[in-house]
């Protein structure tokens, strides 16, 4: 039978590889996405991997902040698909400013996205998993949700957060074979970092010497979806920056 | 050793924040006492003359929804009209807690557990913080919970504003260290207060025995807590948690 998966903020970086590695798995997939120029890049992507996986998908576009929103899109994957096997929360947005330029209404959002954001999306498909009694999530966190770094306050307190979010769900409904995980990469070689980031400066601080792929997250989406004793945990994929 | 300036306490009428409010008092400190509803009011007055009565210190009350940026000025303002324009400590300990399955709570509850416990520290660290900065020191403590460290099922929302808490705390360390301001959090374990005494009695002796101390806190051990983190020197980016070994 097939496997259905949700991935909020699945058209590049991270979440374009998770939905890749899912449709290699054999997943149908929902792709959420938010911006203009992100539809383009979910046609796009539904184009290549339907035909090279043999997998449906729909694209969505939702505000993850939007709680209607939500649960329009966890509707609408139901509606074309009758279940939802995991879901991958992806979706974030950062601001890297110092907390004194930092205002009220910039904050308010980095938390409106990033953890309430990851709150909706698992309140609209948890009724579904906790009637089929089954079910797995994955939360996207960060290395800044373990580390504190300057000039991103309120993206560290959201993914923090996540953590905690994570800890509470897992310990709610793993009664209904419901595991609720999180990932928290390190620096991952993006389209987005590649514009903005003094690569080699990074490297050297990795111990791994080299920026994460989003393979190696892809990877760890993979073990998680079929580790079925893990529960509650924070996976760091960081080359070694921060042990847990 | 004492700071110049007068702390800031939010939630400070009773249970831990009393208990917070008056340490500061017993070290010198003059002392806002935030408070949001009526009942907490006469709390609140009640402190005041326990502050002035046993330590010679003024405080006073201001009432305020720190989940509204706005009103959390209010308490600011009114802290520097009394007390004059040095901020020398906030504890972030307003909060509010539920007990609500994850299928049972709405969006609208989880949404002001988030505001009410997160974002409300964040906009009182926004608002205290220009004037440690002019004065090139300030203390910063941010009261989350093991809730934050472990997950506590039927508090998912509360879970994630306190883990949450956690985050930012370390964050702002990194941040507001070159203005020599230490930020830290304290991370209780189960503490008797009211909000305690009003849970079902099972739950509680439940607490005690997955505690390897085998007991509940009391709010000196909070009060105990913030004493030391208050005045050490070296400490930032913390989070320290009294909690009789709930989580290790």
């Amino acid at each position: 039978m097939s496997k259905i998966a949700i991935v909020t903020g699945g058209t590049r970086g991270i979440g374009e590889g998770i939905v890749v590695k899912l449709a290699q798995m054999g997943y149908n997939v929902t792709i959420n996405y938010v911006s203009d120029s992100s539809m383009k890049r979910a046609e796009n992507l539904i184009e290549k991997i339907k035909n090279e996986y043999n997998i449906e998908c729909i694209s969505f576009r939702a505000d993850v902040a939007d709680y209607a929103a939500c649960k329009q899109m966890t509707q609408a994957t139901i509606d074309k698909f009758g279940q939802i096997d995991v879901l991958v929360n992806n979706a974030g947005a950062a601001t890297a400013l110092s907390f004194l330029e930092l205002t009220p209404e910039q904050y308010n959002r980095t938390i409106a996205v990033d953890l309430l954001g990851n709150m909706n999306c698992c309140h609209t498909v948890m009724p579904s998993m906790v009637q089929s009694k089954s079910g797995c999530i994955i939360n996207i966190s960060s290395i800044a949700g373990q580390l504190g770094y300057p000039e991103n306050a309120d993206y560290c307190a959201s993914k923090a957060g996540i953590h905690g979010l994570t800890r509470g769900l897992a310990a709610e409904f793993a009664g209904s074979n419901i595991r609720v995980n999180a990932i928290a990469p390190g620096m991952i070689l993006t389209d987005l970092v590649r514009e903005h980031s003094d690569i080699a400066s990074f490297e050297k601080n990795i111990l791994l010497k080299r920026l994460g792929e989003v393979e190696d997250i892809a990877d760890c989406v993979e073990y998680i979806i079929g580790a079925s004793y893990v529960t509650g945990c924070v996976f760091p994929v960081n080359g070694g920056v921060y042990m847990n | 050793m004492k700071k110049d300036g007068f702390a800031v306490v939010t939630g400070g009428s009773r249970g831990i924040g009393k208990a917070l409010s008056i340490q500061l008092a017993s070290e010198g400190y003059n002392v806002v006492i935030n408070y949001v509803s009526e009942k907490s009011e006469s709390k609140a007055l009640e402190t005041i003359k326990e502050i002035d009565e046993k330590f010679n210190r003024k405080a006073i009350a201001v009432r305020a929804n720190v989940a509204v940026y706005e009103e959390c000025k209010s308490i600011v303002e009114q802290g520097v009209l009394a007390f004059g324009d040095k901020i020398a400590v906030l504890v972030n300990n307003a909060g509010i807690a539920d007990n609500i399955s994850y299928l049972d709570i709405t969006p609208e509850q989880y949404t002001k557990t988030i505001h009410n416990n997160l974002l409300s520290q964040m906009h009182c660290v926004h608002l205290v913080l220009p004037y440690m900065v002019k004065q090139n020191y300030g203390c910063i403590v941010n009261v989350s919970s093991v809730a934050g460290i472990m997950g506590a099922a039927t508090q998912i929302d509360y879970s994630a504003s306190k883990a949450g808490i956690i985050g930012m705390t370390k964050a702002m360390a990194k941040e507001f260290g070159q203005y020599n301001i230490s930020v830290n959090s304290i991370a209780p374990g189960i503490i008797w207060t009211d909000m305690v005494n009003e849970s079902p009695p099972e739950s509680v002796a439940g607490y005690k025995a997955i505690t390897p101390l085998g007991k509940i806190g009391d709010v000196k051990d909070m009060s105990d807590c913030l004493s030391y983190v208050v005045n050490a020197e070296f400490l930032t980016g913390q989070t320290i948690s009294p909690n009789g070994g709930l989580t290790i």
